[in-house]
């Protein structure tokens, strides 16, 4: 063979060879440890674009909230740490960023990326940081977070953000009810709700109807926490349906019972899809309050009363059924000084409150078929609402109306870089949904809509994964000490 | 103007059989890399299209592969 030949052989092969070695090096990375970085001016395969198209102007402009995108992996990594540069608008208070954990109830774990009312506090407020928590107090009285977990002061002057407060609480004139109440406002999906034990049985009794609308298996589970732990679970399986073709079996129902529980708040945790309509709870419990939302299923034929109690500041709602437009009325729960119509003239579209809601509302809604949610707590009586949740700084906080002395935030202020933000946040990708190895993120925004011209403008997405190297993985199997 | 480009390239790989021999070459490792690549692609997706877009490779594979043709048909001419 020409040497010639034979020398531009042995280059092309090496080439190649070397090509074929880093792109499984890529695809392994036996590091355990990767950066992916999208700028939006070059394609990146792995951090995908800003999604729905209707809520980004020019691929790196979000108008409206939320915003998706996705995080393609060529291994299974254990952390990932988000670090995203943005423009903000001034009226925008809370940026979060969140990876999805559930794909049936669309659970994401959101992390605080910019919080408006947290920064311009920690201007005003005297400010003790220790890791990433940080103590704000309006008045100084605290001179570390520990001194103020041992003394906690009266929780109505305390808030809370992206931490969560042991709260024991105690309703100190509660009598258990010996009756059994049933709510037959049927309701559609996954949903929360707290109740209250004293010297009595946990039992609620749920009746499920399987709408069989949508395609695939609908199970149900249901969770009951205590001070933040999982304290049982029960699973109902799918009724046999998995096809779209809306054939319905007979109501199934599924018993929860518990017995010799603590007294104080417990939280109750359906898990469901939108196939899945709970008819009735059938309960002992007097307490009842749902929280942040309540979806109401289309039953026409159901005539219990549409009413329901919130303490929420701001309400959304929502049909997805052009027969279920219509009005919903906000007054004031106690009195008349205050009322607000909300008009649902169009379906699939969100319509919120204009004005700041009353302490406690009671809202009227004309039919089923509606969502309603809001940043509050919802009950269907006066009677059984409690409200265990300490004030949390979200959108509508203000914490002189509140009267709110002290917060305590799990929270890293944004880094000024230019006229640029740049915020971190960091998720465990091992409890975190993957479907064809991709994680969905969401850019949470609340109130940010496209008809009031604000925006948040990303300059970039870069994401540091860490996981089990290659050297660890072969210590795990072989179990070497070395 | 392609026309002329054609016949003088022709005229030039006549001449130059070093260029020949390139052009035979990189035809030959460009065929080798399509399928060494896309065997890769079908093992595990993505593992290549995520750096590198086979396209341009398959476009390269068959200019060259065109020339090699309208060269092979003028020698035998």
């Amino acid at each position: 063979m020409n040497k010639f030949r034979l020398i531009l052989r042995i280059i092309w092969l090496t080439a190649i060879f070397l090509a074929v070695i880093c792109f499984i090096y890529w695809a392994i990375i036996p590091g355990g440890k990767i950066t992916y970085i999208k700028d939006f001016k070059h394609y990146s395969d792995f951090i995908g674009n800003l999604t729905p198209s209707d809520r980004v102007k020019d691929n790196d402009m979000i108008i409206g909230d939320p915003a998706y995108f996705s995080l393609r992996l060529p291994r299974r990594f254990v952390n990932a740490k988000a670090t995203i540069k943005y423009k903000i608008d001034p009226l925008i208070s809370i940026v979060e960023l969140g990876v999805l954990k559930d794909n049936r109830t669309w659970q994401y774990d959101l992390q605080p990326l910019y919080n408006a009312k947290l920064e311009s506090l920690m201007q005003k407020w005297d400010v003790i940081r220790e890791g990433d928590l940080m103590l704000l107090q309006k008045n100084k009285k605290f001179n570390s977070i520990a001194d103020f977990l041992k003394d906690t002061p009266d929780l109505n002057k305390v808030a809370l953000y992206n931490y969560d407060l042991n709260n024991n609480y105690i309703l100190p004139a509660y009598q258990p009810s010996k009756a059994t109440t049933t709510m037959c406002r049927p309701l559609q999906g996954a949903y929360q709700f707290y109740t209250y034990i004293k010297n009595e049985k946990l039992s609620f009794d749920f009746s499920f109807q399987d709408l069989n609308k949508i395609s695939g298996a609908d199970p149900i589970d249901v969770y009951v926490y205590y001070q933040g732990e999982e304290i049982y679970n029960q699973h109902l399986d799918d009724d046999g349906i998995v096809a779209d073709n809306g054939e319905q079996k007979a109501w199934r129902n599924l018993k929860v019972e518990l017995a010799d529980l603590p007294e104080g708040v417990y939280e109750i945790s359906l898990g469901a899809d939108n196939d899945i309509v709970t008819r009735t709870i059938a309960t002992t419990q007097s307490k009842m309050t749902f929280i942040n939302k309540i979806s109401l299923a289309d039953a026409p034929e159901v005539s219990c009363g549409l009413n329901f109690f919130t303490n929420s500041r701001q309400l959304s709602v929502r049909t997805s059924s052009s027969d279920r437009l219509g009005e919903i009325k906000i007054n004031q729960a106690s009195g008349s000084a205050f009322s607000e119509i909300l008009k649902i003239d169009q379906p699939y579209q969100q319509f919120e409150t204009k004005a700041d809601l009353p302490e406690f509302s009671k809202v009227t809604m004309p039919s089923g078929g509606i969502d309603l949610s809001g940043d509050g707590l919802f009950s269907s009586s006066q009677e059984s609402f409690i409200n265990p949740k300490i004030k949390k700084i979200d959108n509508n906080f203000e914490a002189d109306r509140e009267g709110v002395e002290y917060i305590l935030a799990r929270y890293t202020p944004a880094v000024h870089e230019g006229d640029w933000l740049a915020s971190t946040a960091n998720f465990d990708l091992q409890t975190a949904y993957k479907e064809f190895n991709k994680h969905s993120f969401i850019i949470s925004i609340p109130g940010l809509k496209a008809e009031k011209n604000n925006s948040v403008e990303v300059k970039e997405i870069k994401f540091e994964l860490s996981g089990t190297s290659f050297f660890e993985k072969i210590k795990k199997i072989f179990n070497v000490k070395f | 103007m392609a026309q002329v480009f054609l016949k003088k390239l022709k005229k030039y790989l006549m001449l130059n059989s070093k260029l020949k021999i390139i052009f035979e070459e990189s035809f030959y490792a460009l065929t080798v890399s399509l399928g060494v690549f896309n065997i890769l692609e079908l093992i595990k997706p993505r593992i290549v299209l995520a750096y590198f877009n086979l396209n341009w490779l398959l476009l390269g594979w068959v200019i060259i592969g065109i020339i090699l043709l309208v060269f092979s048909k003028e020698n035998k001419e």
